[in-house]
């Protein structure tokens, strides 16, 4: 089967937007990760009675 | 910057000190007793200024540590010189009286450079360790013992020693952690790195009140210390009720008791709760007092993996153990965790 140059850009559309997409879930897991170890060591940082 | 031992023994002996209860019949009779007896140590076990003034800068960096401004500790640069404030804003009347007899002048008003040396000495004083023995010594060398021989008998008869050799267990009490940050505590495969200094305390119940003050999400960790480190500030802190000891290093997290409340997303509000228990190898989850779910063969990989999609707020599938799909939602900030961990 031969693909058209419009459906190669087609897939290649396609999959950007789900690497795309992936990466932007990853990042935004990161995110979440660092802000609860942040949030962690902020509290371990500070006396108790605070 | 090293560590000073002989000024480091001397502090956990001053420690001891000020918790000695010298049995006179009135508070001003204790203090004054207890004051001639850390006079008395301080003049013969630490003769040379040098060590005087180590023993000074220990006390300052403990004291902006506890009851200090933690923002400026951490980063010195950012403190305001314009906000300053006297040592005798922040200090214990124990440590008070110890920079008085140690020859500093507690009226001075609190600098960047205090906060930038507290920096720099915290992690060190933190992840100190003597041996009761090297410290004992010391106090034997004062000649204190012969001339204060309650003191010594009640250090003596202590089960710790009144902490002249270290705690081999410290705990810490968090409250108003997020539920994000709950998930964050039973993430075993990442260490803490407490390597800055911080406050946890040699009392098991003070943590505990403070895990469960100011509202919901209750956290109570336990350290088990096998080398002992950590700098005692006990009394010598403001808020000496915490018995607190400055603690640095990496801790290795290795068990935890969660406990936390969901509901099913279809349920009316006042059917039964559903109470969701994790360990690091267990999921166990009971509508009233049902059991309905059990796994008891996870990797502490997938039981954190569960606590974190739970806490996420969002809603979350089980098999109950008849089969039935249900789907729960967590409550939100209804945990209590207790943790333990290793100082390594």
């Amino acid at each position: 089967m031969k693909l058209t140059k419009s459906q190669i850009k087609q897939i290649i559309k396609e999959e950007l937007e789900t690497v795309m997409s992936e990466i932007e879930a990853d990042t935004l897991e990161e995110d979440k990760d660092a802000a609860a170890e942040k949030e962690l060591m902020d509290a371990l940082a500070q006396p108790m009675h605070k | 910057m090293e560590l000073d031992k002989k000024a480091l023994a001397v502090a956990r002996l001053v420690s001891a000190i000020h918790e000695w209860d010298p049995r006179q019949s009135t508070d001003s009779g204790d203090a004054g007793e207890r004051k001639k007896a850390m006079t008395e140590l301080i003049s013969r076990a630490l003769p040379e200024e040098k060590s005087k003034q180590n023993m000074i800068d220990m006390i300052l960096a403990m004291t902006l540590l506890t009851s200090g401004n933690v923002e400026s500790v951490r980063n010195p640069e950012g403190f305001n010189p314009k906000k300053a404030k006297r040592w005798t804003h922040f200090a214990s009347l124990p440590t008070l009286d110890t920079l008085k007899v140690l020859g500093y002048p507690s009226y001075m008003l609190v600098t960047a450079e205090d906060y930038a040396r507290a920096k720099k000495l915290l992690p060190i004083i933190g992840s100190s360790s003597m041996l009761e023995a090297e410290v004992y010594t010391v106090f034997s060398k004062s000649g204190l013992p012969a001339r204060y021989p309650e003191l010594a008998r009640q250090i003596d008869v202590a089960p710790d020693k009144k902490g002249i050799g270290g705690y081999d267990q410290l705990h810490r009490g968090l409250a108003k952690m997020s539920d994000a940050g709950i998930a964050r505590l039973t993430n075993l495969s990442k260490p803490w790195d407490m390597t800055r200094g911080v406050s946890t305390s040699r009392s098991y119940s003070s943590a505990k009140g403070f895990s469960q003050k100011g509202g919901p999400n209750h956290v109570l960790i336990t350290f088990d210390n096998p080398r002992k480190t950590g700098y005692n500030a006990l009394k010598m802190s403001r808020f000496g009720r915490e018995e607190e000891v400055i603690l640095s290093g990496v801790a290795e997290i290795e068990n935890y008791q969660l406990t936390f409340y969901a509901k099913e997303t279809e349920e009316d509000e006042y059917a039964d709760g559903y109470m969701i228990q994790v360990t690091p190898s267990m999921i166990f989850i009971r509508k009233g007092s049902r059991p309905i779910y059990g796994n008891q063969d996870l990797s502490d990989g997938e039981a954190h993996a569960f606590v974190k999609r739970a806490m996420s707020g969002k809603p979350f599938e089980i098999t109950r153990q008849d089969g039935a799909k249900i789907t729960l939602i967590t409550k939100p900030k209804t945990s209590t965790i207790d943790v333990f961990g290793k100082i390594k």
